[in-house]
């Protein structure tokens, strides 16, 4: 989850920075040519296109109409491009015109009267709004200039008329209004020679500009300059402030107030003929600026210093965009929107990855409980008696079905129980838990094996359905040193010992499940010395070698190669190591004994007959294999089936520890209650 | 018989074989072509009651769905008395014993199934497991047959 989310996040990054730097990019694309060229404008350019750039009287005129206050400005630079600069000719002039005449007119406005200016150092904060007023207000300030220009410009320049100008500003949704007006009337203005516009002369248009570029600056400490300049009157002065600003200004605003101008032409070159297409967007930008600023100003003028450093943040960033094509700031919206949307997907996804993450944790710690009850730890040691276990699973889709269990019973003894459920996967899991708690239930209730399968093979069969089960169990008494186990379909234990005793194979019983009645058979041997038992699924037996099944022999000889501290997991690997194919689970338990005891040599078979196991002659193999003959065999069956025509069941123990096997028929000691249903059938024939 | 190919097996998909159409025949299909699948069954049907399978090389966790559905097949054609021929059989495992005793505990009443079997290896099988118990073994074919029908017609 985690690798899936990173990739995002990273697609997501390098998005935004190339957001960033595409922003940055255009930027300083637009911002270098002309920020000299800017600069120069205000500096020289206003003045100089006043008067030695514009010789004709054309430019007069323009200058004229364009800006009754600062709109001359609009017109001044607006012609002289390819006079002046070589940067004009490749950005398209038109627009620095437009930018430098809104900015001019904002100038004008402190220049020509304080209430109007008072737009101005609003606009400070958003130059849109003076952009957008620079219309309406141009003409405002014409009449204003007009009047004002006569009056002390000093009195406007001084620090109060910021604050006041701002308060003013506030005064409402009038520049708004104009703004609206604004393109429209900006080109009545430059085309339309009619307006009566009072001829500016330079030092006014100086003036004017000047004051609100220090204006915008700064409020309090550059008022003071602008002061200084129109009370100086000269058109000399001027330049050199504004020329002095260009260089020295605080890159804040006042350099971005410059460079914002020029920029525009940079952006827009199709809009370098005419200053119309720039109109429209710079009256879209303004509104929102101007209603900003018109609710914002009265508070904004209480605080002026405090709030200059966020006013001044939001004016850069606010000229950066404005610098930005339309269709720029469109690819840059959506790239930042296909940012913002990898980057919350991202989130959700590594979100995602981490509710995964802390699912898996949890549900690893289930299966290692539900591992736990398949496969319990089994301690190294039970009293005397050293014991280890060990499963492996099989890698194909026989995997699962088999099951083990050591532990200790109450009086001492140690237990085991070892099986196989038939099915494989998940689905054997339920079957293989219920059969090893069934059996480890009667073993701990005192039977002995063969009494626990006996008792609990009928429990378990009817709730195993389709599948059976092979099992052995054992018990092992460390005091007598005797073993005992009964094994249901399974494979017996393997001992290695000082007398190996090999297990017959005949008269097994049947797999609890198979449809008929287990626990029928048990073998009691005592291990004088030391002595290793193991365990084991037939999956063991079935591992294969370039085809050959491992076998009986195989892991007898595996076993006897053991060292002392082998456990139960050596013998998996040794058996993994020595074949190529395991197509089932192999599990296996080791119960290693001590040796030093003079124990005497016990062995007993037992083997449970009723009528059905007489009929098939199964107890007559396993008297043979151990030893009778044809006619000692013969002789125990005729007795077996007297005793069980009598008692219905019989258990025949065979005694083979001494020189004479000896033979002993006892009644069964377990008998198992019938469902009631069969037994008040049985009840009924007999009745009948 | 081993794995490395040194007899060859006529080997037929029990999943391809369509229920109810007659098998015969089947058996007499050559048996020349060498095949890698050391595998197979064969399903006989001897009259409408009695039905018989004969499987040969190893059934083991591959090879016993192909046993278990065959004889599900054989049983769901009507066939009550099913011989099951393991005598090719030189190696059984748990699963294709699970196979056995499943259609054995779900044998509808009054059926029989009988095991000829002669492979010592697949005996001992048998009898380790104490399946011997379980199912009724006879050395041949015959034997296996004539107890089928035997019974069938006793209880019959």
């Amino acid at each position: 989850m985690a690798s899936r989310a990173r990739p995002t996040a990273r697609l997501c990054q390098s998005l935004l920075a190339l957001t960033v730097a595409l922003a940055m990019a255009f930027w300083i694309l637009a911002a270098s040519p002309t920020v000299a060229a800017a600069g120069r404008d205000r500096a020289k350019g206003t003045p100089v296109t006043a008067a030695p750039n514009k010789p004709a009287p054309a430019p007069r005129a323009e200058a004229d109409h364009a800006a009754p206050a600062g709109c001359c400005t609009v017109g001044s630079p607006q012609q002289p491009p390819a006079a002046r600069d070589g940067h004009r000719e490749k950005t398209p002039a038109s627009h620095p015109p437009a930018t430098a005449g809104s900015q001019d007119a904002a100038q004008a406005n402190g220049g020509a009267q304080a209430s109007r200016r008072a737009r101005g150092p609003l606009a400070t904060t958003q130059r849109h709004a003076e952009e957008g007023t620079t219309g309406g207000r141009a003409r405002h300030h014409g009449h204003g200039r007009t009047r004002g220009s006569g009056e002390a410009p000093a009195a406007e320049g001084t620090g109060e008329s910021e604050a006041q100008a701002s308060a003013q500003a506030q005064s409402g949704a009038a520049p708004l209004a104009r703004q609206r007006e604004r393109p429209k009337g900006k080109h009545h203005k430059a085309k339309e020679p009619k307006r009566p516009a009072p001829v500016p002369d330079p030092k006014h248009e100086e003036t004017p500009a000047a004051t609100a570029l220090a204006a915008s600056v700064s409020p309090a400490p550059v008022a003071s300059a602008p002061a200084a300049t129109p009370a100086k009157g000269a058109v000399a002065s001027t330049p050199v402030l504004l020329g002095g600003r260009t260089q020295s200004a605080s890159r804040g605003v006042a350099g971005s107030v410059r460079r914002r101008a020029p920029r525009r032409p940079g952006v827009r070159p199709a809009a370098a003929v005419t200053p119309r297409p720039l109109a429209p967007v710079a009256g879209v930008l303004a509104a929102p600026a101007a209603t900003n600023g018109g609710g914002r100003a009265p508070r904004r003028a209480a605080k002026a210093p405090s709030q200059a450093a966020p006013a001044q943040l939001v004016t850069t960033v606010t000229k950066i965009i404005n610098v930005i094509p339309a269709a720029v700031q469109i690819a840059i919206g959506a790239l930042i929107a296909l940012a913002l949307a990898l980057g919350i997907s991202s989130r959700l996804a590594s979100m995602r990855a981490r509710r995964l993450a802390r699912q898996r944790r949890q549900l690893l710690e289930d299966v290692g409980l539900l591992q736990a009850a398949l496969l319990p730890p089994v301690p190294a040691r039970l009293g005397p008696v050293g014991t280890s276990s060990a499963y492996r699973p099989a890698s194909g889709p026989g995997a699962g079905g088999d099951f083990y269990d050591v532990f200790a019973l109450g009086d001492g003894q140690v237990a085991v129980i070892v099986g196989d459920v038939s099915g494989h996967g998940r689905t054997a899991l339920p079957q293989t838990t219920l059969v090893r708690f069934t059996l480890r239930a009667y073993l701990e209730a005192g039977m002995s094996p063969r009494n626990a399968l006996q008792m609990a093979a009928p429990v378990l069969e009817r709730q195993l359905g389709d599948s059976f089960a092979t099992v052995v169990l054992a018990t092992y008494h460390p005091r007598d040193r005797i073993l005992v186990y009964a094994c249901a379909g399974h494979p017996a234990p393997m001992v290695i010992g000082t007398e190996p005793v090999a297990p017959v194979t005949a008269c097994s019983a049947p797999p609890i499940g198979a449809g008929r009645p287990t626990g029928t058979r048990q073998t009691v041997v005592s291990l004088p010395g030391e002595a290793l038992v193991c365990f084991y699924t037939d999956g063991v037996l079935d591992a294969r070698a370039r085809g050959e099944l491992f076998g009986a022999g195989r892991l007898r000889l595996a076993l006897a190669g053991l060292g002392p501290d082998a456990t139960a997991s050596d013998v998996l690997d040794r058996v993994a190591a020595e074949t190529d194919q395991r197509p089932d689970d192999m599990a296996a338990c080791l119960l290693r004994v001590e040796g030093g005891s003079t124990a005497p040599s016990v062995q007993t078979e037992e083997v449970e007959l009723d009528r059905g196991e007489l009929a098939r002659n199964r107890a007559e193999r396993l008297l043979l294999a151990r030893g009778f003959d044809m006619e000692e065999s013969e002789q125990i069956i005729a007795s077996a089936r007297s005793a069980v025509a009598r008692e219905g069941a019989v258990v025949l123990e065979l005694h083979l520890g001494g020189q004479r096997p000896k033979v002993a028929l006892r009644p069964q000691n377990v008998a198992l209650f019938e469902p009631t249903i069969r037994a008040s059938s049985r009840a009924l024939e007999m009745s009948g | 018989m081993s794995r490395d190919g040194s007899f060859h097996l006529h080997s037929e998909d029990p999943d391809r074989w369509e229920p109810g159409t007659s098998a015969l025949g089947r058996d007499e299909a050559p048996r020349g072509e060498p095949r890698s699948v050391a595998f197979a069954v064969i399903r006989r049907e001897l009259d409408e009651h009695t039905g018989a399978l004969s499987v040969e090389g190893e059934l083991d966790l591959a090879s016993a769905p192909s046993l278990k559905w065959a004889l599900t097949d054989l049983l769901e054609a009507g066939h009550d008395q099913v011989v099951v021929d393991l005598s090719l059989v030189t190696f059984i495992d748990s699963t294709a014993l699970g196979v056995l005793v499943g259609v054995k505990k779900n044998l509808t009443p009054g059926a029989k199934l009988a095991i000829a079997c002669t492979h010592p290896d697949v005996l001992n099988i048998f009898e380790l497991t104490g399946l011997d118990a379980t199912f009724d073994i006879f050395p041949t074919f015959d034997d296996a047959l004539a107890f089928v029908r035997g019974s069938a017609a006793a209880a019959g």
